[in-house]
């Protein structure tokens, strides 16, 4: 299990690959998310609205 | 080359001959025969064939490397075996010592030469056994694979071999460490034997090679038919494509011994077809159909593959999932369990245990086809890889496997390949172990710790208001603002906390945040519920009397918020709420749901790695004890 590199078809990592790069998504998500104030997966119909024109967040 | 050398005279002829230092045997270039140096370094004519066709790329005047010492090819034996040919060339080092290259159909080792005692060491079909501890070895799960004697024995050039009597006795034995050792009696006492090391042929650096591609031609034994050999020097098996005789070639006969006995063959390649493998050329000398001698009667096909330098591969092709197999050099390591294997150090599980009888050949191979009597083969598996042991006679060798991907190989086919059936013994489908998942999944666990760590540790938990709003007399709703609220980040989220004693009513909270320069407006709204009572007997209640709600992605600037709270009219009136409001928090609601959504893809990996698995050893007879009924549905 010395070889973690996902893209070396002699890794062990390989064939779960798409299970790391899933979880690369989600934690950059999460990070984002994090940073700029979003709080994943709310519903509570949040409205703004500016002067150059109408928006949504959720 | 500064090799010590001695001239001697024919005992035949009187023709000059030169041994090189530390040989043995020379074939005179005059009259042809093999000179013996015996003991008392006299010449002794002897009646051993001199080669006269060769396909090897190693040939008389090869040079090279092994290990930076150069060395020059100065002599060859062949010797022709019951299972197939060795070649043993005597190679002279520029230090004055010799060694040799055996070649096995093209699988190559460098050995050196030890002189032995014949009490020095107990032979059996079993383990090595030394009784004398002055035995060089040093090699781990040393296990006796083979004892031959030699049908044949040819040879060419200056060389070293054992007293040649009437034939040789050959007894390999198999390391786990890419070595073996091979034994080999000649006329007793003489007794020798060689450590080989496995190297590949490129490591070799050999220099004036036999580049030339032979187009040998022998005649069907039956009908007379011309069948093209390329590998003439290790060809044992034919199949004539007229009369569809299955033919033995050996000792430069030709004799029948079967025939075709099925015409459904299911080939999608052809004889001289060309397959590239390991950024090599093969060409395909030979097909073959094997079919076990369970109740299935399960057939297979086989391509034999040729390269002049790097030897053979065998393409077989079951359901059609497609693996190459290459004769393995070291010993796989039993010494645990029977059912579970190491081999460099990776661990193969028992799969498969079957014997069987090859039922179409066609073109030449390397080994006897028609040698399946007392065969027995063990598949062990770790996919995408798989090593087989085939025993026949208490003979065994070693084989590796390798799944080959159907969509890969398509591009060097013409013919459409057959559908795959199930899933293959070791088709890289879900190949991960649990742990291997577990531990890929606590790596990317730790990452998201590591990634939450690092974007919350800046995060103030500004507290920006705390206030309880009280309901002025007989009015419902209750409007507030605050000025000039700083929000200091490019972007950040503020939460607001909200209590409010409602019992069976509601409140309702709207928040309104309007940015003083830019007039941008940012609108939430909230209600809070809570009712209760009891229904047949049994206390219900619903909802609670605190919630919050966040406003995400709030730009920097100064802003002014309008709150207003507003509850239902009625006899369960509240007097007033109470906010806290939270700017720029830590939100751990995105570290959980990272976190589950990382866990739910790792468990998917082990469902589904499971669920294949299944597939994949239900082909297997040991399907029940890798995977008990009361476990699989």
């Amino acid at each position: 299990m010395k070889n973690f590199n996902i893209f070396n078809k002699n890794s062990f990592a390989y064939p779960l690959r798409w299970l790391v790069i899933c979880s690369f998504f989600l934690v950059s998500l999460m990070g984002f998310a994090n940073v700029i104030g979003w709080k994943l997966l709310t519903f509570n119909n949040q409205e703004s609205w500016s002067a150059s024109g109408p928006g949504s967040h959720k | 080359m500064d090799t010590q050398e001695k001239t001697y005279q024919c005992s035949v002829c009187n023709n000059q001959l030169i041994f090189k230092k530390h040989t043995n045997y020379a074939n005179c270039t005059l009259c042809t025969n093999v000179l013996y140096k015996n003991n008392e370094d006299k010449l002794e004519a002897k009646l051993i064939k001199t080669i006269k066709t060769s396909s090897t790329p190693i040939q008389i005047g090869t040079t090279g490397q092994y290990n930076g010492d150069a060395f020059e090819v100065i002599g060859k034996i062949r010797i022709t075996l019951t299972y197939e040919t060795v070649t043993i060339f005597t190679i002279a080092y520029q230090q004055n010592n010799i060694g040799f290259i055996t070649d096995y159909a093209g699988v190559y080792g460098i050995a050196t030469l030890h002189e032995l005692n014949q009490e020095q060491i107990i032979v059996a079909n079993g383990p090595l056994e030394v009784n004398n501890s002055k035995f060089p070895l040093k090699l781990n799960n040393l296990l006796c694979t083979n004892i031959q004697y030699s049908e044949k024995i040819e040879v060419d050039g200056n060389f070293y071999a054992a007293n040649i009597f009437d034939s040789l006795k050959i007894i390999t034995f198999h390391s786990d460490s890419l070595s073996k050792v091979k034994i080999i009696q000649g006329a007793v006492p003489n007794t020798h034997f060689l450590i080989e090391n496995f190297v590949a042929i490129n490591d070799l650096l050999l220099q004036n090679i036999n580049n030339k591609i032979e187009n040998n031609v022998v005649p069907c034994a039956l009908c007379n038919t011309p069948i093209p050999i390329i590998d003439i020097e290790n060809t044992i098996s034919i199949g004539c494509n007229n009369c569809k005789s299955n033919l033995l070639y050996q000792n430069g006969r030709i004799k029948k011994f079967g025939a075709n006995e099925t015409t459904n063959k299911n080939i999608y390649f052809s004889i001289g077809d060309i397959l590239n493998f390991y950024e090599n050329n093969y060409v395909v000398t030979g097909i073959c159909i094997k079919q076990d001698f369970t109740i299935y009667k399960s057939k297979w096909r086989e391509y034999c593959l040729y390269n002049k330098e790097q030897g053979y591969l065998f393409l077989n092709e079951f359901d059609g999932h497609w693996i190459i197999v290459n004769r393995l050099y070291s010993n796989a390591n039993t010494a645990e369990d029977y059912e579970i294997i190491y081999l460099d150090g990776k661990k193969y599980e028992l799969y498969n245990n079957y014997s069987y009888k090859t039922i179409y050949v066609e073109g030449c191979f390397p080994y006897n086809v028609s040698l399946n009597k007392n065969l027995t083969c063990l598949e062990y598996i770790a996919p995408p890889l798989m090593v087989i042991k085939e025993e026949v006679d208490g003979t065994f060798n070693w084989f590796a496997a390798k799944h080959v991907s159907k969509k890969e190989l398509q591009k060097q086919c013409s013919n459409n390949l057959p559908y795959t059936i199930g899933i293959g013994a070791i088709q890289d489908k879900a190949q991960s172990t649990t742990n291997a998942i577990l531990l890929v999944a606590l790596f990317c666990l730790l990452f998201a710790v590591l990634v939450q760590f690092l974007t919350v540790s800046n995060k103030t938990n500004q507290v920006i208001h705390t206030e309880y709003y009280n309901f002025p007399d007989s009015t419902n709703t209750v409007l507030y603002t605050l000025n000039n609220v700083a929000l200091r980040k490019s972007s950040s989220n503020i939460d607001i906390e909200i209590e409010a004693a409602v019992n069976n009513s509601w409140f309702e909270l709207s928040a309104e945040l309007i940015n003083n320069n830019t007039g941008e407006k940012f609108n939430v709204e909230q209600g809070i519920e809570l009712y209760k009572g009891y229904e047949e007997g049994e206390y219900w209640s619903e909802g609670s009397n605190a919630e919050s709600v966040t406003l995400s992605k709030v730009p920097e600037g100064i802003y002014t918020l309008n709150i207003t709270g507003m509850q239902a009219p009625g006899v369960d009136r509240i007097k007033g709420f109470s906010i806290l409001i939270l700017y720029d928090t830590t939100i751990s609601r995105n570290f959980i749901i990272t976190f589950i959504s990382i866990l739910v893809l790792a468990g998917l990996a082990l469902l589904r790695n499971y669920y294949v698995n299944v597939r994949r050893w239900k082909n297997s007879p040991y399907f029940e004890s890798k995977y008990p009924t009361s476990t699989v549905d």
